[in-house]
């Protein structure tokens, strides 16, 4: 019915009118159209809540697409940015390329035309143009991005006695070394022709500097095992220019492989300067550079410091970054240079933080599972600092801290008595909290400015562990005294904090107020009615203990908890002239007494002498009431014995132990003991309702 | 086809090994030149040769200087495969330079595929008793885990620095020998090869 229903409700035309009618004219009897509008409810509250949900899940998804729109922008950017970056750096080579192979052409002109637009085809033709003098070296067309840095006539040596072989041609790619040897045979132009000997991977390519001052001059070696090849160059400037060229094509073919963002340096400044290359003899002119090249360190800045990064030598890395920042500040140099140069270390600045704030983080995570230490996470902290970000370190450590406690507190197993499990977390966590005070401010020594955070984390992390064991005591299944043994744990677990300047106490009893309130209101009714219960059955005899061992026992027990009997109410070795009842009630009212006082704050203190003086007068009711009892004619003795015990013992000791905690008298407990009083039934005299009014009396303003 | 004194000439090819900055180059060019360089310029990979008298022998050592740090482990391998003998310089006022020793004996002993190839394990920088970090005892356990002499050099003072080029040389020599008579074959079929080469020329 309902989904039949349903069907006809998305109907264009649905008129509600109708639908009723049809429906109502269906149904017999008042059950059943009750019974179709239940169906339609029930219809209607599905729908509702579905149509929720969905909304829901909606806004959910949007969430989620957003977030990834903005993932994907970011790197949408990133990529946008990297293929600029490889563009300019192509285009750089190319310029230095085509100048190179236009001067050889003998083309100049053509030279100021080359612009970064050069096309793909454009590069391959000149390409082929370069090797087309070379037999079998066509293949090396082929591959796309290939770039002609270097190239020029060498005389290879003997590896072994260094004796001249013979003359090489020599192509440096971007990507490999080409050897060729030359034929005796000449192009139809009057070029040298040459045969492709080898081709080397630059990635596997070792190329070493010969350095002997004798025999063998000029020269650089080559080795890729298993071959070690010697080649000389015609002048120093032609070696220098071979072994930078190698070095360059390295680093490159580094940058693409590791960091495609980082743009290459030896370029810009060589940018500038005519490049002029006589092919015949391979030779090269000096070159002009206006200003004082950069050391390399600071060129290669970049790849060092990721590499120093990669390698997690942090700390190195900051030094590097604090020397180069330095460095550029006093070093002269041409502005773009400089600029480019402190962009790169500010990104690199940016990626070590980026790097270390993941660290931080993932420590996080693993310490969450682990519950291990802060002294890994101190490196990358102090770290942060050191790169100015105090105030996120200091987050990222107070997180940590978070992490490492919350773990260490969930390890303690709730086992047996709930005041064993309340101290022990209450001890791990303040014992923990003090620790990780001490690591704070050894790390954070001298940023005052972080202490604040500080301070408002612990009261975070207090507050949260108050609260749950707010929630483990505060249930109708533990008693006050153990509640109050709980909360004196945590008072004094808390004073280790006042060590820092941490003052936690008025925090925790801020917190506790209002459900030890409660607790003692329902403490006080529990009081009451176990009073009101044993005073119905009250029989009034004395105690009688059978031995005289049995009633010492009982006086000593008194006497131990300060309220002796008087000597002169004992009558003989084993009958005391106090009820059961009141022996009773005289060891619960000071035990209760005891843990209010122990819990005494100046806030609460009105609302426990409320409750105390409530319990004391019910009681005290009980003993006149049964004066004025006819049934308890002939023990009237005994009553005022009881009563005079409660009223000299149990009201004076009260009072010195309120005062001995408080420092000033329970007032309103001395005008109770004055005012009560134990007539003989014959005067109707009842007991002075003055205690309550003076509670009342007591407003909590006043108090304070 | 007059044999020339130079062919007969032996050649021991020494590669120096270590991290950057523990003077693998002040020792190379204390040996070579009997100069020491105060400056610090990080060596991207040098060779250098000289004719030296090894127990009356006329020899030629060759000795390749690396970097402290190559970023293709290929070209550190093939750096690695043109040697004879180690050099394993580490700087006794460095740990983390001694730490790094393990990681290139290691790599040499992968790519040479040889336990017992020449090899000296050199603590640099002896003149600075003051800074040290790697002790005496420490680097010699090392040595002899290895079964590697271990030497403390200072390239300043030029104290043990001809004594760890000789040392290896001195066990590169015997090496070869022992292979020679191991494989005689190949090693004259070298030497023709050689001589043809000269005819040629």
């Amino acid at each position: 019915m309902s989904f039949a229903a349903l069907e006809n409700f998305a109907v264009d035309n649905f008129a509600a009118d109708k639908f009723v009618k049809d429906l109502s004219s269906k149904c017999i009897g008042a059950d059943e159209l009750r019974l179709q509008r239940a169906k339609i409810q029930e219809l209607a509250d599905n729908t509702s809540a579905s149509l929720k949900q969905n909304v829901y899940q909606n806004y959910i998804q949007f969430i989620e697409t957003a977030k990834e729109i903005s993932h994907l922008e970011s790197e949408m950017y990133q990529l946008s940015q990297l293929l600029s970056e490889q563009r300019s750096l192509l285009s750089t080579l190319d310029i230095r390329r085509s100048s190179n192979v236009l001067l050889q052409n003998e083309t100049p002109a053509e030279s100021e035309n080359v612009s970064d637009q050069q096309k793909e085809d454009e590069v391959k033709k000149k390409l082929t143009k370069l090797l087309e003098n070379v037999e079998g070296a066509l293949t090396l067309v082929e591959t796309p991005g290939r770039l002609c840095l270097h190239e020029g006539t060498l005389q290879e040596l003997d590896p072994i006695d260094g004796k001249p072989m013979k003359k090489i041609r020599a192509y440096l790619f971007n990507d490999i070394l080409m050897t060729a040897s030359e034929l005796p045979y000449e192009t139809k132009k009057g070029q040298p022709r040459y045969r492709m000997q080898v081709v080397y991977e630059i990635q596997s390519l070792a190329v070493v500097n010969v350095k002997d001052r004798g025999s063998v001059n000029l020269a650089f070696k080559l080795l890729a095992f298993p071959d070690t090849r010697v080649f000389q160059c015609s002048s120093a400037t032609s070696k220098k220019e071979w072994l930078e060229s190698c070095e360059q094509a390295k680093r490159l073919k580094l940058c693409q492989g590791n960091l495609p963002n980082d743009n290459n340096k030896e370029p810009s400044p060589k940018l500038e300067r005519a490049f002029s290359m006589s092919m015949s003899t391979a030779e090269e002119e000096n070159h002009v550079v206006s200003y004082a090249p950069l050391p390399d360190w600071i060129l290669e800045i970049s790849e060092s410091l990721d590499s120093f990064i990669a390698q997690r030598h942090f700390e190195e890395a900051y030094d590097l970054l604090q020397k180069a920042t330095s460095f550029l500040q006093t070093v002269e140099a041409s502005p773009q240079i400089l600029k480019e140069m402190q962009g790169k270390c500010k990104e690199r600045s940016n990626y070590l933080i980026s790097i270390l704030t993941k660290e931080l983080e993932s420590t996080m995570e693993i310490k969450s599972l682990q519950g291990g230490g802060l002294r890994s996470a101190k490196r990358a902290v102090k770290l942060l600092i050191k790169l100015d970000r105090s105030a996120k370190a200091c987050q990222l450590f107070l997180k940590l801290c978070s992490a490492t406690l919350k773990t260490r507190l969930r390890k303690i197993k709730r086992e047996g008595a709930i005041v064993h499990y309340v101290k022990q977390l209450s001890a791990i966590a303040f014992k923990n909290i003090a620790e990780m005070s001490q690591e704070f401010f050894n790390v954070f020594s001298g940023l005052p400015h972080c202490n604040s955070a500080f301070a408002v984390w612990c009261s975070h992390e207090l507050k949260t562990l108050t609260c749950h064991i707010i929630k483990q005591i505060f249930i109708p299944q533990v008693s006050l005294s153990t509640i109050v043994d709980c909360i004196i744990t945590l008072r004094e677990d808390s004073e280790q904090l006042t060590q820092i300047g941490l003052d936690y106490r008025y925090q925790l009893d801020a917190q506790i107020r209002a459900p030890l309130s409660k607790i003692l209101r329902e403490t006080k009714e529990k009081y009451v009615e176990a009073i009101k219960l044993r005073a119905s059955e009250e029989n009034w005899n004395p105690s009688n203990f059978q031995t005289p061992q049995n009633a010492d026992k009982v006086l000593m027990e008194l006497d131990d908890i300060g309220i002796p009997l008087p000597e002169n109410l004992i009558k003989n070795k084993y009958i005391i002239p106090l009820t059961n009842n009141t022996l009773t009630f005289a060891k619960m009212y000071i035990g209760l007494l005891e843990d209010c006082l122990n819990l005494a704050t100046p806030e609460m203190i009105v609302l426990m002498e409320n409750l105390l003086i409530s319990i004391l007068q019910v009681q005290l009711e009980h003993f006149q009431a049964s004066m004025r009892n006819p049934k308890f004619k002939q023990k009237r003795n005994l009553i005022q014995d009881n009563a005079k015990y409660i009223k000299e013992v149990i009201i004076a000791r009260s009072i010195e132990l309120h005062k001995s905690v408080t420092g000033h008298q329970f007032r309103n407990l001395l005008i109770l003991q004055k005012q009560f009083s134990m007539d003989s039934p014959g005067s109707p005299r009842e007991p002075q309702p003055a205690p309550r009014i003076s509670v009342q009396k007591y407003s909590t303003t006043e108090y304070i | 086809m007059s044999k020339k004194p130079g062919m007969a000439q032996a050649l021991h090819k020494v590669i120096m090994v270590g991290s950057g900055g523990v003077g693998k180059s002040a020792l190379t060019l204390q040996f070579m030149y009997d100069e020491f360089v105060v400056d610090y310029e990080p060596t991207k990979a040098d060779s250098y040769r000289k004719k030296v008298v090894l127990d009356g022998e006329e020899v030629q050592i060759d000795i390749l200087d690396t970097a402290g740090q190559e970023d293709y482990a290929a070209i550190r391998d093939n750096y690695f495969r043109s040697g004879e003998g180690f050099l394993c310089v580490f700087s006794i006022t460095e740990d983390d330079s001694f730490q790094a020793t393990q990681e290139f004996r290691e790599q040499i002993l992968r790519v040479k595929n040889d336990e017992n190839i020449p090899f000296l394990l050199v603590g640099n920088k002896s003149d600075l008793q003051d800074k040290r970090q790697v002790s005496l005892a420490e680097a010699q356990s090392r040595a002899q885990q290895w079964g590697v002499p271990y030497v403390e050099t200072s390239a300043k003072t030029r104290e043990n620095v001809d004594k760890v080029f000789f040392d290896l040389m001195r066990e590169i020599r015997s090496r070869k020998i022992e292979d020679k008579s191991a494989s005689n074959g190949r090693s004259k079929d070298r030497a023709k090869r050689k001589k043809r080469k000269c005819t040629i020329l």
